[in-house]
């Protein structure tokens, strides 16, 4: 499997060294009211000369109550997780998921508290030019 | 707003317990300067639907 094509027999999915040189490292953030048992989500299509190296993912509520995560690209999912307060993704420095371009990364988050909790979300990664 | 090549498109999504859209927000990131814009090209720091 050479980098950048997704075997989908077995949803793999390339991963790679975080430790490139001379690329560009981002944290965005993004923040929405979730009404009860709703949902958050952020996509990100990835351009298509570039990569999308995913570092870490985090969301975090005001309240503690088990809420839910869950992270894809395209159409699969990789990574589920129930979380209290905060939910936190960090992918090793040699296994960070990569989004190639023209994909989307999707992160998905669901507020199971009773009453509507306002969640803040970020994400780092880098972008790297093909 | 021109969409370059060099943009990522953002798409902020919150829904309802019943799994109906009730906000979106699109935006862009310059992925060389890392720089977050709105529909209208112009700077924000944080994407938020509160």
């Amino acid at each position: 499997m050479s980098f950048g094509a997704p075997d989908w027999l077995a949803a793999r999915w390339p991963v790679r060294s975080t430790m490139g040189t001379n690329q560009a490292r981002y944290m965005i953030t993004a923040a929405g009211a979730i009404a009860a048992g709703g949902t958050g989500s952020l996509d990100i299509v990835v351009p298509v000369n570039y990569n999308l190296v995913v570092s870490a993912l985090t969301v975090a509520s005001p309240v503690s109550c088990i809420n839910y995560m869950y992270f894809q690209i395209d159409t699969v999912t990789f990574y589920h997780k129930y979380w209290d307060m905060n939910g936190d993704a960090f992918f090793p420095q040699d296994g960070a998921p990569t989004v190639p371009g023209g994909s989307t990364a999707t992160i998905v988050f669901q507020n199971n508290d009773t009453a509507v909790q306002t969640m803040r979300m970020s994400v780092t990664g880098t972008y790297e030019e093909i | 707003m021109k969409k370059s090549n060099e943009q990522a498109k953002h798409t902020l999504t919150v829904k309802d317990k019943k799994g109906k859209t009730t906000g979106k927000a699109v935006f862009y990131q310059d992925v060389k300067t890392g720089i977050l814009l709105n529909s209208k090209g112009k700077e924000v720091k944080e994407v938020s639907l509160t």
